[in-house]
């Protein structure tokens, strides 16, 4: 097992510089160069075109790209990620309030979609072809089909503007409030973008767990006399939740897309919303630094799934990879 | 009923399966008794009922199945009572009892029979703990004893191990540990050696031989196979379209076969006195579709010696030797290939 998380490890670091040469060569094609986005424009107006090359030549701008982009990567590995090229800000204090809040979203939607998801999957798959199972079946439709965003409208509607249960949009600051207050701002905005996922899941379970219970050794477990219910959740539970585990996991970078809507909906920010607004700022250095992060993220949650897997699997966690 | 020498008593048994507004009547009418310490073989082709006759007296059948009609009677002591299993909820905590504790199975394929996420120890100690109150470690050092009897080696370490790191026939070991753990008194082993390569079956017939003999176990063994039959049984039923065409001592069968299915399923056994060369003797045509209805003998257009009477009407059981019952128009005497 250890062996395997080392493998697994050490699968990543290619796909990480891959990333990082992407985003250097990305951020090399934006308008101006290092200089020009290593300090804050005000402060580079009032340089002169000699200072600004004395600067460039004292930082080794003029270095070879593959000179840069190792020193670069030290930047970033220190946590100089450079600043944004409309604001001026340090990127990495802009991060330091947006990641946070896009953290608690996703972490909360993820939450909400796998509890809801597998739980309606499971009632489908144990009443199959009941009311039940047609009724989850139709939510699950109009759950895919139906845009996120609409949903956010519409709850806006009921429950802010209407019921006057929750605060429009927004985020409480650093601080502020309790659970419940930071609560009552992320409730929608995290349930609007767990019904998409609310939906697959429900789908990917209930078809998982029929297919494990008329698996043959649901037919052993019934033959030794137990219990409709204990086979449910002893023998096909635990056999049907890994490949929903693993989709679960796998659809975790669509969860972070998709705050790239509901945040600008909802006006909550966080790193979708300054996605939206750099693009559209033309602030690439933040846009770019933005996309670093989130690809990363989307590689962890991939490790991730494998961890688990292997976890869950004794024919995995073994290193009997090949299977029989 | 005969407890004494019957356990268990099939009476004029129908189970029909929905598939979608079809209904497929896979038994039609099966009449059987195993006797107590004895072994009964099924045998008939694919798709004759066999294994749904099996998976019904145990009302493991799959959900858009049912039994519509008959009885299935099993007396667990002799003369004690007799469990009308039929009757029973197919989930309920009557027949869950019956269970893997007086009945149990073992199925065709180990591979898939067992459940890749537990370790063997604790798929036994399942179905002991289910149905006997013992503590863990008394039931461990039980199961240990069992797995080594039946020849597992190093059953202490296997106790632990998954079922992906154990061959199909050890596999196969295992699913009967977890049959024989609660010394059931009737086995239900569904075509147990046909997933399994020759010298394989071989071991787990022997198997099965002991345990019968040391524990007194009656067992039904369902298979293909004129072989097994001959080398495990004491009677056999001969199985064709959902019904018993013929059914007797394996003596009766194998020497005096009277139904024109069963000798053509003798005929068609290659042997190894045969001249080289001969070519395999074989059934015409093909087993018809388990959603038709006959209105007379199911297997007259396929018969060598189909007469009028065949065409008109369905042939009764009668018995053409005590214990020597014959489903067929053609009595004895008769010309008939």
């Amino acid at each position: 097992m250890f062996q395997y998380f080392l493998k697994r490890l050490l699968a990543l670091l290619p796909k990480v510089l891959i990333i990082t040469l992407l985003v250097f060569f990305g951020l090399e094609m934006i308008p101006g160069d290092a200089v020009t986005r290593a300090f804050p424009p005000d402060q580079l107006r009032s340089l002169t075109e000699a200072q600004i090359e004395a600067l460039r030549e004292s930082r080794g701008l003029n270095d070879p790209a593959p000179v840069r982009y190792v020193r670069w990567l030290g930047d970033l590995l220190r946590g100089d990620m450079g600043y944004s090229t409309v604001s001026g800000n340090a990127i990495s204090d802009v991060l330091k309030t947006r990641l946070p809040a896009t953290v608690e979203l996703c972490g909360l939607a993820l939450l909400i979609s796998s509890v809801l998801g597998i739980l309606l999957g499971c009632t489908s798959a144990r009443h199959k072809n009941s009311l039940i199972d047609y009724f989850n079946t139709t939510l699950g439709i109009l759950g895919t089909s139906v845009p996120d965003f609409f949903y956010g409208m519409c709850f806006i509607m009921l429950f802010a503007l209407r019921l006057k249960w929750l605060p429009t949009g927004g985020r409480s600051g650093v601080g502020d409030t309790g659970l419940w207050g930071n609560l009552q701002y992320l409730i929608m905005p995290a349930f609007c973008l767990a019904i998409g996922l609310i939906a697959y899941l429900m789908r990917v379970t209930r078809n998982s767990m029929l297919d494990v219970m008329s698996r043959d050794y649901v037919k052993t477990a019934r033959a030794k006399g137990e219990s409709e219910r204990v086979i449910f959740y002893k023998h096909c539970f635990r056999n049907g939740c890994t490949p929903v585990l693993i989709l679960l996991i796998s659809r975790f970078s669509f969860l972070v897309a998709g705050t790239t809507v509901i945040e600008t909906v909802f006006n909550y920010p966080g790193m979708g919303l300054l996605l939206i607004t750099a693009i559209t700022g033309k602030d690439m250095s933040v846009a770019m630094m933005i996309l670093l992060l989130v690809s990363l993220m989307v590689l962890f949650t991939s490790f991730l799934t494998d961890m688990i897997t292997a976890l869950m699997d004794p024919r995995v966690r073994f290193g009997k990879e090949d299977g029989t | 009923m005969d407890t004494k020498n019957i356990i268990l008593q099939i009476e004029n048994l129908q189970t029909q399966f929905q598939v979608g507004r079809k209904t497929v009547y896979a038994v039609n009418d099966v009449s059987l008794e195993v006797r107590r310490g004895h072994t009964l073989g099924i045998v008939g082709e694919s798709g004759c009922g066999k294994s749904v006759t099996a998976h019904s007296i145990l009302q493991l059948l799959p959900s858009n199945g049912r039994i519509a009609g008959g009885h299935v009677r099993f007396a667990p002591q002799p003369g004690g009572q007799v469990l009308e299993l039929e009757k029973m909820s197919r989930t309920g905590r009557e027949i869950r009892a019956v269970r893997g504790q007086q009945i149990s199975m073992v199925f065709q394929d180990p591979m898939s029979s067992l459940n890749p996420v537990y370790t063997i120890g604790s798929q036994i100690m399942e179905n002991l703990r289910l149905h006997e109150k013992i503590s863990r470690a008394d039931g461990k050092e039980r199961i240990i004893e069992l797995l080594r009897q039946l020849g597992i080696p190093e059953p202490e370490q296997r106790y632990d191990e998954y079922p992906h790191q154990f061959s199909g026939g050890m596999k196969q070991r295992v699913m009967i540990a977890i049959a024989m753990i609660c010394n059931p008194s009737l086995l239900i082993a569904d075509e147990p050696t046909t997933a399994l390569d020759v010298t394989i079956q071989a071991q787990i017939l022997r198997l099965m031989r002991r345990l019968r003999s040391e524990h007194g176990t009656s067992i039904i063994l369902i298979t293909h196979n004129m072989g097994i039959v001959a080398e495990a049984c004491d009677e056999v039923a001969v199985m064709y379209m959902g019904r018993v065409v013929e059914s007797g001592t394996v003596q009766q069968i194998f020497s005096a076969p009277r139904h024109p299915y069963t000798r053509a399923l003798l005929r068609s056994v290659p042997r190894l006195d045969m001249p080289a060369g001969t070519e395999l003797a074989s059934i015409p045509g093909n087993t018809p579709d388990a959603s038709m209805r006959f209105d007379h003998c199911e297997f007259e257009p396929r018969c060598a010696c189909a007469c009028d009477a065949c065409r008109r009407g369905f042939p009764e059981m009668y018995a053409c030797e005590p214990g020597h019952l014959v489903r067929c128009f053609v009595r004895e005497g008769e010309s008939c290939v």
